[in-house]
């Protein structure tokens, strides 16, 4: 991780930035409102700010779910919006489930419905591939028709 | 009856051409990238008394304006700041904020006293060229982008030190242009200046508790509450020889939370109404006869403090680290002098001080509110797109 410089900016609020790989600096101006500046600072002159975008509280927050990858934020509700007929559910891994893969159980060639994406006690893990194994404690994420899905969450019973 | 229905028709129309002119003029300065203060102080100029045009309306109706507009403006200013994130600020930058003082209001006093004036009103010109306009400043930075830069701490942390400086400057000159004996104005500015730390300790401890006081959700009710609040603690200051610019203040740093947050954005047009009366007013009072007696010196001042204002931003940003580019903006930036410099010419305006004064105050401010966003903008390439 890289290491973060906080700066207080008297009057405005504080600047939290750090180096992205490719050496220049990127950072947030946190307002003491709940406004957000998102900047990225020069290549030639690490001091200076470049680029700036404000943003206002629903806007940052949108930014900041769009680009995290270590946590998943379930919503349903607008992804079912968007196409027709798709549905997405957090199917439990039962007690007593044997640990498996996703390939031996081959889920989308049963159900037609797909695993997204699971969380366990080992953190959540997006798009898991075949050899991915689930087991009780974790919660797989599945995209499908609402019948795949019934499918699917049947072949995660014990 | 039909006298007095002719004089506020009189008011009315004059009032509007002039609204009208300020908003031609702030057109321009938007254009030019500059603060309209100049411009309104210009206004000022050309409606005073040995201007080319004349005003029916009183004098003391747009005083009354510019009072209140001192008030909001000093007010406002404190609403930047919270209780909370002033000491440590003082803290941290003090040594620049001496090197700041030291280095700005030398000049400015030096000059006051080779044109054989007293030391008061030498005093006065220190404060003149010492303070920094933190408004202009502030929409410098905001409209450049530059809120994020690293220089920009350095540049704020100034402003704070001299709005704070002048908390104790403001009661400490009263105290003195009230004059007297020796001994009973050291016994009167030194009852202000522990008028001011008095103040200061209750703004910091009964801010929250006079916040959620003054707080309500009618933005209305709100809007007078705090307006209220706000001239009621500056004339009590005036009262005590304190200065209503610096009670203002104080009670801007007070109110904090979700009422700053609403109050801001009432308060805002009216501040900026009424500093525009300020602005005019002061250019009204100014001798423009004089002017161009003034115009030397103001010249030399304004190159002599631009340059030990750019040394104070370029060092003080050097001392946190910022490169030799950030070093530069810093101290380009700081060039400006605004309001601050008008409020410190008025107070001596309206005691009664040397004529030359206010309007060498009113040439040097209009040189610098003009020259130093310019210079700001140019330090630099415009920012390339990509």
């Amino acid at each position: 991780m890289a290491e973060i410089r906080k700066t207080t900016i008297p009057g405005v609020g504080t600047c939290r930035d750090f180096a992205i790989g490719t050496g220049r600096r990127l950072g947030v101006v946190q307002r003491v409102s709940s406004r957000r500046e998102l900047v990225v600072y020069s290549r030639d002159d690490p001091d200076a700010v470049e680029w700036s975008v404000d943003l206002d509280a629903d806007e940052s927050d949108l930014l900041a779910e769009l680009l995290a990858t270590t946590s998943l934020v379930q919503h349903e509700g607008t992804l079912a919006g968007l196409i027709e007929g798709l549905a997405l559910d957090w199917i439990p891994i039962p007690e007593g489930f044997p640990a498996t893969t996703i390939g031996e159980l081959a889920i989308r060639k049963r159900t037609g419905a797909t695993v997204v994406a699971t969380t366990g006690p080992e953190g959540p893990v997006p798009a898991p591939g075949p050899e991915h194994r689930l087991a009780p404690g974790d919660t797989a994420v599945v995209v499908g028709t609402p019948e795949g899905i019934t499918q699917a969450a049947a072949l995660l019973r014990p | 009856m039909i006298f007095a229905a002719a004089g506020s028709a009189t008011v009315l129309i004059e009032l509007g051409l002039v609204l009208l002119a300020l908003a031609v003029l702030g057109r321009v300065a938007e254009r030019l990238g500059i603060s309209p203060v100049p411009l309104y102080l210009f206004v000022g100029l050309a409606l005073g008394d040995s201007g080319p045009f004349r005003l029916d309306v009183s004098s003391e109706f747009i005083e009354t304006g510019a009072t209140v507009g001192v008030v909001l403006l000093l007010f406002l200013l404190g609403l930047e700041y919270s209780p909370a994130e002033l000491v440590p600020t003082l803290r941290a930058n003090a040594p620049a904020g001496a090197v700041d003082l030291a280095a700005n209001l030398l000049p400015g006093a030096a000059l006051g006293l080779v044109l054989g004036w007293t030391l008061v009103e030498a005093l006065l010109l220190g404060g003149v060229t010492y303070i920094s306009s933190s408004g202009i400043v502030a929409k410098l930075l905001a409209d450049l982008g530059r809120t994020g830069n690293r220089e920009t701490p350095a540049i704020l942390s100034i402003l704070v030190i001299e709005d704070l400086v002048m908390a104790v400057y403001l009661p400490l000159v009263a105290g003195l242009l009230a004059g007297g004996a020796l001994l009973a104005t050291g016994v009167s500015v030194a009852v202000a200046v522990a008028i001011v730390a008095v103040i200061m300790v209750v703004a910091v401890r009964l801010g929250p508790t006079l916040s959620r006081w003054l707080f309500t959700r009618s933005a209305e009710v709100l809007l007078l509450s705090v307006l209220g609040a706000a001239l009621l603690v500056a004339g009590l200051a005036e009262e005590a020889q304190v200065s209503a610019a610096v009670g203002a203040f104080l009670v801007g740093i007070a109110v904090s939370g979700p009422t700053e947050e609403q109050a801001r954005p009432l308060l805002l047009p009216l501040r900026d109404l009424f500093a525009a009366a300020f602005f005019v007013f002061f250019g009204l009072e100014v001798d423009v006869a004089r002017l161009p007696d003034v115009v030397v010196p103001a010249l030399v001042l304004a190159a002599v403090t631009a340059g030990t204002k750019v040394a104070t931003g370029w060092w003080a940003a050097r001392r946190i680290g910022v490169g030799s580019r950030g070093r530069r903006r810093a101290g380009v930036t700081l060039i400006a002098r605004g309001e601050f410099s008008i409020i410190i010419a008025e107070l001596g305006r309206a005691a009664g001080v040397v004529d030359d004064l206010p309007v060498l105050a009113a040439a040097y401010v209009l040189i610098l509110a003009v020259v130093g966003p310019l210079a700001t903008r140019f330090t630099e390439p415009v920012r390339a797109e990509r």
